[in-house]
């Protein structure tokens, strides 16, 4: 028996008594919620009461008072009415609300404000209109809003028509066909009337039979409008009947915890012993006050745990996919297409391609790919070339692939697949672009919601098998926008904007119902327990500031104003009212059962705050005592048999404290698995044994991890770090001489770092910048740039016959054509968007422009130096499947074992003396010259710098074995100066030697398996292979570390000596 | 040793509680008794009727001293109700400032401000009812802005030589502002917003804590030379 037992027994009687003596008599209960509704609803049905019907306050209203409104044209005023009337009034604000009259919160604030004011006597109005600028301004609005609004009915309106229909209605002859079957009426624990509801039940009162039962707390301060509310019916209903829970309940439990959701599981673990001891989950409930987070968490955490839940939604429709859906086209339509909001609408929303053919499906996270490759930003245009580029780009890239044999079957087969998808991707965003332009703009909500509703039905998939709340959310949607069309009245002519701005405001507001009330635990907030009785309650988050929240001054119409205009007694509700209802609403969840539950979490983590109990659970702690308890004395009364306090989930899992309450050690309850297995394994440490032996570990992934977090503590390269000996073997072997030909520069990366290497050649992993982020030319594609730039005025002047002897310069004319070119490579450079933003690229495309003018300057100095009388420029060696006439011969070195290493490349430039005997090779490089410095010693830098003996092996092979070939990277910018690395060019036959030592180690490291990671130096914060390798953020913090811990495996003795070479020498 | 301990300050003790009418700045060491202090002049001031709990303002550093102070405040008036030595009126004053101690400004500063900005938004030029952000979502809507702006300037040259101007007033004026091509790539990114102006506005009607304002944004935060 709860404490409303005694009320609802009064209730039983009372129906009998009204029934007279036939039980199929009507009657009607008008209850304080839709959810007391449900629940007596339920009980009357178990007891084998018949035709009793339980009602809101706002139902009889309208059952009542509906017909007469509707027979002279009014319509009811709904929450987009409102909103639309409150909008048309603030886009007209003037004085003190001009200046931030467009701003949503203002008409929320507005909305607010209006809604106090709609039970304001008209002189309390007058006299907020004389008063200072803000309320007289708001009253001015209000009463705008209310002309405006004349032709629908509120609630109040509603209440007052029915008042008046009953009045009428029981004059004229006492029958009434409403009334008549509604029978008697019991208004039973409803504590909030206005004034056309008084006035209701008045007139029911004086018509018919009717008694009023109200409840009370037995606090004064929250029953005082009770009181009041008891005074004005005096007269109409003698003194009403007062039902007071002036018992102590049986149980009353605190619970402090570490957090929301360890409060929250507790509450679970409660609740399951409680179930366990025979009490049915619908008969208990958590309550809470504040929606953010418990509105979410409780739910989320209860179904983790598997208990049915029940009661009111409060997730707003924004939150569920048909809203986000909707909100996602909406902000589309009014930005530029953007790539981030296309991709952020796709990735969290149930899309499906209007296009319903076959092939046309949305593939979300394959498209996010292509448009990153494809470097698109935003706008339509952009969107459809680009695409359209990369298609091309990929199908050409994987038929040239195919004709030279250079690539395999599959790999292929992904790039013609890729480019299908550009394709696919392409007609979406065309379809896309055309469907979110409102073709109606400015004429009509009708045709504004038509065109919502179009690109609902077009986009929205219904087959995503959403779950019931979710799929539910789609038809309140389409409920939303169906409204909408009634807007044109109020305000003709909507812009987009007006529309968007209704649709956001209209979403945000919640309803509908989650689970089946009777079956789950009911949760929700607190006012909405009042007048269910439960078993069990649990009232979570009760935290300072939130229990009971701080009330803040109507800035609108403060409460100064009010009490100027007449406060209370004029229709004016002050501050102290909404004290009393908090505190109402509190004490009346409470009320809904003798077994209560209070908690509060000590931090939230997310926001980073220390919370402090609320007063009112400090006063529940205080009767509990039966002494003043603080804040500060609570800490120290954690042995109290009514107090829980969670230290943590460890200390949680050593007491185990949930069976719970008052009986320390003795619970066995756990909220789910996961409790199980942390309390399993728990207890295995605490009995001696080793974490990683248990069962639980051994028989899942946790054994991987306890095994990788050994290896890599390991002074072994171990298969956790980079060793892939293991799967290395015959069968799948990665050994560089097995393929057609090699790069030096992947050598060179395995040299630099081998798991770096691991990662981009073998697993073909890479980093796919957001083109969003791209600022500036990039360093690759500003190189790239330049290289093609030279290669095409260089060939152009060879073709022409105009390369100019070593003595000779180059002069105005080619400088002419040098910038011709450059500026065509610069819009071919621009179409891509490779170049980024406008201003950053104008900076370099001004730098660019200037160093290939010093360019032909440095060039006339170079090629007298060396005695330069022709060249080549971009000379490919080795090159699949390409004829003599295309590309040299690749270059080759036989290594110890036999084997051989075959290359292909590019040189950029070979420059040859008028002798024909000797020969220079040029690798332009147009970053910074810092990273070469290594070679003025180390000519190959520890085998990092691989290029210069591969090429000149490849101009060897095509020059002729007489020729005597020299190498250089050659800076070509103003900023480095034009210098040659290493200063004196590098002979092939000085460095052949060291150049096939470093090859053979390194083939040699890749075939056993071993990639480890090195980081090198430390440099400018991080180390010198690491800065913009991209995986960077994949190696652990504390990489260096982790480095000189694995170099002591005797198998990388090899890599060592060739990477750390001054390290082995000290060593 | 017998006797009451009077302690050698017990005049300016004395004074802080009792001198109700007196501005006072009160300097002490580290657990010297500011708080109780504080306290005891708080329940003066509410004993007396001079003032009510929701008409005094307390404004601490941090939350947890608003916190310990609310709860030291909440224990003296409890006391003060039972305690037959005050008068009638006294206690039922101190029972009334029971039910105000959650309406009180015993609070942060930036609380304190936040409120007073509730009261009064429209002097301030922000709408009435505006939410302050959380630092996550300040720290995301700041994001958002500078990538917006970051894109409106840099794509359009006109801009771009106006924010250079702001950059180097010296040499910008002067100067081509292109010829330090290296400058505009190194500036870098502001770490907060710097100060109040013109809200900013979001279509869920919060205004960030603090405001957009180009000019005062950048000083200070540039990397140029």
């Amino acid at each position: 028996m709860g404490p409303l037992a005694g009320a609802r027994v009064r209730l039983r009687r009372l129906v009998d008594e009204l029934k007279s003596g036939d039980p199929l008599d009507p009657v009607t209960v008008v209850v304080p919620s839709t959810y007391a509704a449900l629940s007596l609803r339920q009980e009357t049905g178990r007891s084998g009461m018949a035709n009793v019907r339980f009602v809101v306050l706002a139902r009889l209203s309208e059952l009542l008072g509906a017909p007469t409104l509707s027979a002279d044209m009014r319509r009811p005023m709904t929450h987009l009415i409102e909103a639309s009337g409150v909008r048309t009034v603030a886009a007209a604000a003037e004085g003190p609300l001009a200046s931030t009259r467009d701003h949503p919160q203002t008409r929320r604030s507005l909305r607010n404000t209006f809604r106090q004011l709609r039970h304001a006597s008209p002189a309390a109005l007058d006299r907020l209109s004389d008063g200072p600028s803000v309320p007289a301004e708001t009253v001015r609005l209000y009463r705008r809003f209310r002309e405006v609004t004349g032709p629908y009915y509120d609630r109040e309106e509603l209440a007052q028509s029915a008042a008046v229909s009953v009045r009428a209605l029981g004059a004229e002859d006492g029958q009434t066909t409403g009334l008549d079957e509604m029978g008697p009426v019991i208004v039973y624990l409803v504590h909030d009337f206005s004034p056309g509801e008084r006035e209701l039940v008045e007139a029911l009162a004086n018509r018919s039979s009717c008694a009023l039962l109200l409840g009370l707390t037995g606090d004064a301060e929250a029953d005082r409008p009770l009181h009041a509310t008891a005074e004005r019916f005096l007269s109409t209903f003698g003194p009403p009947e007062m039902w007071a829970d002036d018992s102590r309940p049986t149980s009353s439990h605190l619970v402090v915890a570490p957090n929301g959701q360890q409060e929250v599981r507790w509450a679970i673990r409660h609740m399951l012993k409680a179930s366990q001891d025979g009490v049915p989950f619908h008969r208990m409930a958590v309550l809470y006050r504040k929606t953010e987070p418990y509105g979410v968490l409780i739910r989320e955490e209860m179904e983790l745990a598997g208990l049915p839940v029940a009661g009111p939604d409060t997730t707003p429709l924004s939150q569920r996919a048909a809203g986000r859906t909707l909100l996602g086209l909406l902000k589309l339509s009014t930005g530029e297409l953007s790539r981030d909001a296309v991709m952020a609408w796709l990735t969290s929303c149930p899309i499906r391609s209007p296009d319903r053919t076959r092939g046309a499906q949305v593939s979300p996270t394959e498209w996010d790919l292509i448009s990153r490759k494809a470097l698109i930003v935003r706008g339509r245009e952009q969107w459809l070339d680009r695409l359209d580029s990369h298609a091309a780009r990929v199908s050409k890239r994987a038929d040239a692939s195919t004709e030279l044999g250079d690539m395999s079957e599959s790999s292929a087969t992904r790039l013609h697949r890729e480019a299908r998808a550009s394709q696919a991707l392409k007609g979406f965003i065309s379809k896309l672009a055309d469907d979110i332009r409102p073709t109606h703009s400015g004429s009509s909500w009708a045709e504004f919601s038509q065109w919502a509703r179009g690109l609902m039905e077009g986009y929205f998939d219904h087959r995503a098998g959403l779950p019931p709340v979710e799929a539910d959310s789609e038809q309140r949607v389409t409920e939303m926008l169906l409204e909408l069309e009634g807007a044109d009245e109020l305000e003709p002519r909507p812009s987009l904007a007006v529309f968007v701005q209704a649709i956001e405001e209209s979403l945000e507001s919640a309803g509908g119902h989650l689970g089946q009330t009777g079956r789950g635990v009911f949760v929700g907030p607190l006012g909405s327990a009042v007048g269910l009785e439960f078993d069990l309650v649990h009232v979570a988050g009760m935290v300072e500031g939130a229990v009971p929240p701080k009330s803040r001054d109507d800035p609108l119409v403060p409460d100064r104003d009010r009490r100027r205009a007449g406060g209370q007694a004029q229709g004016l509700p002050l501050q102290q009212a909404h004290r009393a209802e908090e505190r109402y609403d509190y004490l009346a969840a409470l009320a809904t059962s003798r077994s209560r539950v209070l908690s509060y979490p000590v931090s939230d983590p997310i926001g980073g705050r220390t919370h402090y109990p609320s007063r009112w659970f400090l006063e529940e702690a205080s009767s509990l005592e039966g002494a003043p308890v603080y804040t500060s004395t609570l800490d120290g009364m954690s042995h109290r048999p009514w107090l829980s306090r969670i230290a943590s989930v460890e200390a949680f899992l050593e007491t185990n404290e949930t069976g719970g309450i008052g009986q320390t050690g003795a619970g066995e309850v756990l909220a789910d698995i996961h409790d199980y297995d942390l309390g399993s394994i728990w207890q295995w440490r605490g009995a001696g044994c080793r974490v990683s032996q248990h069962p639980l570990v051994l028989e899942t992934h946790l054994a991987g991890g306890f095994e990788l977090d050994a290896g890599r503590l390991s002074q072994r390269l171990t298969r956790w770090d980079g060793d892939v000996s293991a799967v290395a073997t015959d069968a799948h072997r990665i050994d560089p001489t097995d393929r057609t030909s090699d790069s030096p520069s992947r050598l060179e990366r395995w040299a630099r770092c081998p798991f770096s290497y691991l990662l981009g050649y073998e697993l073909k992993l890479g980093a796919l910048e957001r083109p969003e982020d791209i600022t500036t030319i990039s360093p690759a594609d500003k190189g790239l740039l330049i290289h093609r730039i030279l290669e095409l005025f260089i060939s152009e002047v060879l073709e022409q016959g105009e390369f100019p002897s070593a003595s000779q310069p180059w002069n105005d004319e080619h400088r002419t054509k040098l910038h011709r070119i450059a500026g065509a490579a610069f819009g071919e450079a621009e179409s891509t968007g490779t170049t980024g933003k406008a201003v950053l690229w104008e900076l370099e495309r001004r730098e660019i422009l200037s160093d290939l003018d010093s360019f032909l300057e440095a060039d006339n100095r170079q090629r007298e130096r060396f005695g330069t009388a022709t060249t080549f420029v971009e000379a490919r060696f080795g090159m699949p499947g390409s004829s003599a006439a295309q590309s040299w011969p690749g270059a080759s070195i036989e290594l110890p074992d036999g084997t051989s290493l075959r290359f292909h490349g590019l040189i950029d430039r070979v420059d040859v003396t008028s002798s024909g005997r000797d020969a220079l090779v040029i690798d332009y490089k147009t970053g910074s010259a810092a990273p070469y410095s290594g070679i003025a010693k180390d000519q190959i830098d520890r085998g990092r710098r691989l290029q210069l003996p591969v090429y000149s092996l490849a101009a060897r092979g095509a020059l002729g074995e007489e020729v005597g070939v020299h190498a250089a990277y050659w800076f070509v910018s103003e900023r480095e100066g034009f210098k040659l690395a290493p200063p004196e060019p590098v002979a092939l036959d000085d460095v052949l030697e060291q150049f096939e030592g470093a090859v053979t180690t390194i083939v040699s490291g890749i075939r056993e398996g071993l990639f480890p990671a090195n980081p090198g130096q430390p440099r400018q914060g991080s180390f010198e292979n690491c800065r913009y390798c991209d995986f960077d953020s994949l190696c652990p913090a504390y990489r260096d570390v982790a480095w000189r811990r694995k170099k002591a495996d005797p198998r990388l003795a090899r890599y060592r000596k060739l990477a750390d070479p001054v390290d082995e020498g000290q060593s | 040793v017998s006797g009451e301990f009077i302690s050698a300050d017990q005049a300016a003790r004395d004074r802080i509680r009792d001198s109700l009418d007196e501005t006072l700045f009160v300097e002490a060491g580290a657990g010297t008794g500011k708080t109780t202090s504080l306290v005891d002049r708080m329940m003066g001031l509410v004993s007396t009727g001079r003032a009510t709990l929701d008409r005094i303002a307390v404004i601490t550093f941090t939350e947890s001293a608003a916190a310990e102070l609310r709860d030291r405040v909440r224990e003296a008036l409890e006391k003060a109700v039972d305690d037959a030595g005050l008068g009638d009126g006294a206690r039922e004053r101190c029972r009334q400032g029971i039910g105000d101690i959650d309406q009180a400004s015993i609070q942060t500063l930036h609380s304190f401000a936040a409120d007073l900005l509730q009261a009064r938004p429209l002097e301030a030029g922000l709408p009435p009812g505006f939410q302050v952000m959380d630092r996550i979502a300040a720290d995301l809507a700041f994001e958002d802005e500078w990538k917006r702006w970051l894109d409106t300037t840099l794509d359009d040259a006109a801009s771009g030589q106006s924010f250079a101007r702001s950059q180097w007033p010296s040499t910008a004026s002067t100067t081509d502002w292109t010829a330090s091509p290296s400058r505009l790539q190194r500036t870098r990114r502001p770490r907060r917003w710097t100060r109040w102006s013109a809200p900013h506005r979001s279509s869920t009607g919060c205004v960030s804590t603090l405001a957009w304002e180009r000019t005062t944004l950048w000083s200070g935060t540039s990397t140029a030379s």
